[in-house]
């Protein structure tokens, strides 16, 4: 742990909230693709894909000594990690539009799960962490600046 | 909290040193050396992150932006202990003979 811990902590949850903005954005292009893989011959439409997070822990003998020893966490971890981007299993949307090339015998189309209320709120909520990450980050690198002061 | 006079922390005869004064100005040399180096590194990924988002080839731009402060903070230290250094120099400089 070096001084700079707690900067690459934000940095970490900087680069994950840029891939939820960047999963949103590609929700929001595809909120009306019909043909995103093709399955027994038939199109299927787009799925809403989603972010999965996790702490991103290295945890060598020494925590589990420690966390025996203390019985509680005795590390602070090093941020989050991006482990996958899974597919939202909600089902498809039926909207009947017969003229539609991808629509059934009854004319019956699936279109994606995407909402796009959601999707702005998916959009709000990663811009806000974003910040809230870059306000975390200024406040360790002012606490630095601060200790630099120290007797002068 | 008891204040103590300084004299009390005194050593009453002046110890033998551990270190000759040679090998003291080399060690501290070689301390001194690493910690420059070490400054220097991080300038030099700093400056090479900058260069690779000028030519576009980095994905994240906060990336840049965090080695550039920890750059800026490592050489702010430097200088100030450096600062510190000049100051105690001079300090035993203006002393009166």
């Amino acid at each position: 742990m070096t001084i700079f811990h707690g900067f690459n902590t934000s940095a970490s949850a900087l680069t994950t909230q840029r891939l939820r903005m960047d999963v949103v954005s590609s929700n929001m292009a595809n909120a009306e693709t019909t043909r995103a893989t093709m399955v027994d011959g038939q199109w299927q439409p787009y799925r809403r894909k989603m972010v999965v997070t996790q702490p991103n822990e290295s945890k060598p003998f020494v925590h589990f000594l420690n966390q025996a020893k203390t019985g509680g966490e005795t590390s602070i971890g090093n941020g989050v990690k991006v482990t996958g981007i899974i597919g939202d299993q909600t089902p498809f949307k039926q909207v009947y539009n017969p003229e539609h090339p991808d629509a059934d015998e009854q004319g019956y189309v699936q279109m994606p799960n995407v909402d796009p209320l959601r999707e702005m709120i998916d959009l709000m909520s990663a811009t806000r962490s974003y910040e809230a990450n870059v306000t975390t980050l200024n406040a360790s690198k002012n606490m630095l600046l601060k200790a630099l002061e120290i007797g002068r | 909290m008891e204040i103590q006079s300084p004299f009390l922390q005194m050593p009453t005869a002046v110890s033998k040193p551990k270190f000759t004064p040679a090998q003291a100005q080399q060690s501290f040399k070689t301390a001194l050396n690493e910690a420059i180096k070490n400054v220097n590194d991080v300038q030099n990924e700093s400056a090479k992150k900058t260069e690779l988002m000028a030519k576009g080839e980095i994905d994240n731009l906060h990336d840049v932006m965090i080695t550039g402060q920890k750059a800026s903070i490592t050489l702010q230290a430097t200088v100030e202990v450096r600062n510190k250094v000049v100051e105690a120099y001079q300090e035993i400089m203006r002393m009166q003979v």
